[in-house]
């Protein structure tokens, strides 16, 4: 596609997709750009270029009509998961609706609405196709799912509009990146089933290509289109090979059951139970975790609502032989997965992306090899000093 | 010494006003802050009555008789001309690094201070650190004997709360990181080894203003340093030096350094510098400040010269003008560039 003598409007320009991007449309495809700034402490990888920053929200449609003035296509990346529920919510579903609007008002070329996997909520077994229903499990997934309907309304209105479902995306700057390494780091990290699951993981860059051929085809295709690689990887796989940066990291079976009983019990037990595992992998730690007000009260209440147990727990004799056995077979702290991540690692439905190869020529570059292989470059370049501190 | 408290005023009501000067001057009994000068009079207002200042204005010009000296903290590319012509009308100046833009306009800054007879310093507070001081003490008196090489490692992902985007336009700031953290890295290095020449220097800039960069330097005795500087990542915040007889390693942030003998397992263990009552990170800056302002206020009611005068701050500057000037891209293998778009 032929960018460079026209601008594109970037929306969620200095988030990670939309950084990507940026880069992309400045040093490889000769666009001009303009990016809509909510926060510019937040701006230093997007000021690298030249840049035209205007200061706006996707919620105040005047900055967008501002932003978007001399504009000859919009990607729309900006989302929240920080604003609180109405916050985000606000972002974006009435956000898109004001995207679409603007677009319209200015006649652009094309838009790219940047959707999410995570419209399908929790899939069976098996392909997934734009055909399989979307049932949302979570706000993140409603939202965006209520998003593309309003990109759909604007759409038969005659939006040229192109809606892209991209999956677990990773790269350099991807929480899907930085998390699973930080995990790891953290201690031995339990994955359902070992992570003999299904992760339906994309480099960033594919999604970039994927947006590009979005503009270019949103005349005549509207989607949604699911993007990913062109073939998942495990779980299992996805995280090791993240871990690789780090001395030592470790992936640890258990069955979904057991996961879900200790969300459970983190559920109705949560604060006390952290403070616990806390205390009995750090000595000295739960004396000073019992000394704290609001924890030494719960534990003193739990003691006399439930006697044997906390006995069990906090009996100091019993804690020292418990600490000095549980060192023995549980030398690093174990990780598992919080609820709002049991079902994306425990995915077994496999994305199919034929759709988007048909329609959009859509051809995945990177295999997870490649990927990863950038990914951890950026991960060692990020992290190279980090580890040393003052006390090492 | 004077009698009477200096009275200051703030020409800026940005963010470092409010976190850092405004607290830091009010904690002193020496001035009195009377005047606080922003084109947003509404933030200017705000923060006068947060601060229990008499005045606020949109210019300082019809208020001149109402202060003795300024700090200055506006964006970059004002610096030097407010600065000049604030000691025109006989002001004693702070201005925050850097200095200003280009060593032309130093020079245009450190004659009129010739001319006025006022004292102007620079904000290039980190050599107050009291670990950075100690450790030019260390150094001097040849604890690890003649320096060999050196690195600094200066790295905090950005999150001032900067409320338009003049720190990240060229036009305005004069760059990105170096003139920013690079202008207390820089003069932080001059302090404790004294002045480098670049050799060379790479960002990732292509059109803005850079996020990261690297520095190679060299001492007049030819020991090398490497300086990196970053706005995106968490850095280890330290400068290592190394000479014939052992290492020191300085964690500015910590206010703390590290001695190490020439044998690795003789290192001694992390020492906290004294006055190191603020040791969370960030911390240190209310007390750098502190420091740097007690320096100012002396030397004006002392009649001395200030640590940091017109002539180290222009140091820095011409560091880094030398830096863009042998500017070549750094790279990184997940963003690549059309060949035909290569600057």
């Amino acid at each position: 596609m032929k960018l460079s003598n026209t601008r594109v409007l970037v929306t969620g320009a200095t988030g990670f997709i939309g950084g990507r991007l940026i880069e992309r449309l400045i040093l490889q495809e000769g666009a001009a750009v303009t990016a809509l700034v909510r926060h510019f402490k937040r701006a230093s990888r997007l000021a690298r270029f030249d840049v035209q920053m205007k200061a706006g929200d996707v919620t105040d449609i005047e900055s967008l009509r501002h932003a978007a003035k001399d504009c000859d296509y919009i990607v729309h990346c900006a989302v929240s998961f920080t604003s609180g529920s109405e916050g985000n919510r606000a972002i974006t579903v009435d956000g898109t609706r004001n995207v679409c609007q603007v677009a319209r008002e200015l006649n652009v070329k094309g838009v790219a609405h940047l959707s999410t996997v995570s419209v399908y909520g929790n899939p069976p077994a098996g392909p997934l196709t734009e055909e399989s229903p979307a049932q949302p499990s979570d706000d993140y997934g409603r939202n965006k799912l209520d998003a593309e309907k309003i990109v759909a309304d604007f759409r038969k209105e005659g939006l040229p509009v192109t809606i892209l479902r991209p999956t677990i995306v990773y790269g350099p700057w991807s929480f899907w990146s930085t998390f699973p390494a930080a995990q790891l780091e953290r201690g031995r990290v339990i994955l359902p089933n070992g992570g003999d699951t299904v992760c339906n993981a994309v480099y960033v860059d594919d999604v970039i290509t994927a947006i590009l051929l979005g503009l270019d085809k949103a005349k005549s295709h509207a989607g949604p289109y699911l993007i990913s690689a062109e073939k998942p990887v495990t779980w299992s796989e996805f995280f090791a090979r993240h871990g690789a940066i780090l001395e030592d990291s470790e992936i640890v079976p258990r069955p979904l059951s057991e996961i879900w009983s200790h969300n459970q019990r983190q559920k109705h037990w949560g604060g006390l139970i952290r403070a616990w595992d806390t205390a009995r992998h750090h000595q000295g730690a739960k004396s000073i975790l019992l000394g704290i007000p609001g924890i030494g009260h719960s534990v003193r209440t739990a003691k006399r609502l439930f006697p044997q147990k906390m006995k069990q727990l906090v009996a100091p004799e019993e804690s020292a032989a418990m600490t000095q056995e549980t060192d023995k077979i549980l030398p690093r702290e174990l990780i598992w997965p919080i609820p709002e991540h049991l079902d994306v690692f425990a995915n077994q439905a496999t994305v199919s992306i034929n759709a988007a190869k048909q329609d959009l020529g859509y051809r995945p570059d990177f295999t997870f090899e490649q990927g990863i292989e950038l990914t951890n470059s950026w991960a060692r370049w990020t992290r190279s000093l980090v580890s040393s501190t003052p006390n090492d | 010494m004077r009698a009477d408290p200096i009275r200051i005023a703030i020409i800026g009501c940005g963010a470092v006003s409010e976190l850092l000067h405004l607290p830091a001057l009010a904690d002193r009994a020496e001035v009195d802050t009377t005047l606080l000068v922003d084109k947003n009079e509404t933030r200017a207002r705000e923060l006068a009555e947060k601060y229990k200042v008499p005045n606020h204005a949109p210019a300082w010009n019809k208020h001149s008789e109402e202060f003795d000296a300024a700090i200055i903290a506006l964006p970059h590319f004002l610096h030097a001309s407010v600065t000049e012509e604030l000691l025109d009308a006989g002001k004693h100046v702070l201005v925050e690094k850097p200095m200003a833009l280009s060593t032309a306009e130093c020079d245009t800054m450190i004659s009129a201070a010739a001319q006025s007879k006022a004292t102007l310093t620079v904000g290039q507070m980190r050599r107050f650190c009291p670990a950075v001081a100690m450790a030019k003490t260390l150094v001097e008196r040849n604890l690890i004997g003649e320096v060999r090489n050196f690195a600094v490692h200066d790295g905090v992902v950005f999150a001032w709360p900067v409320a338009s985007d003049f720190q990240f336009r060229k036009e305005s700031a004069g760059g990105g990181v170096l003139v920013d953290a690079g202008a207390h890295a820089l003069d932080m290095v001059i302090a404790l080894l004294g002045t480098p020449e670049v050799t060379a220097y790479r960002d990732d800039a292509a059109g803005g203003v850079e996020a990261d960069c690297e520095i190679d330097l060299r001492l007049p005795n030819g020991a090398t340093g490497f300086v990196e500087l970053s706005r995106t990542r968490e850095l280890k915040n330290s400068i290592r030096i190394e000479g014939t007889l052992g290492a020191l390693e300085v964690f500015f942030y910590q206010n703390q350094f590290r001695i190490e003998g020439l044998n690795p397992q003789q290192a001694y263990p992390v020492i906290a510098a004294p006055d190191a009552e603020l040791t969370p990170d960030m911390a240190i800056w209310p007390l750098m400040i502190r420091l740097q302002l007690a320096d100012w206020i002396e030397s004006i009611s002392d009649e001395r010269p200030p640590q940091v005068s017109g002539e180290e701050g222009r140091k820095v500057v011409n560091l880094i003008e030398c830096c863009y000037a042998t500017k070549t891209p750094l790279r990184f293998p997940w963003v690549k560039q059309s060949a035909s778009l290569s600057q």
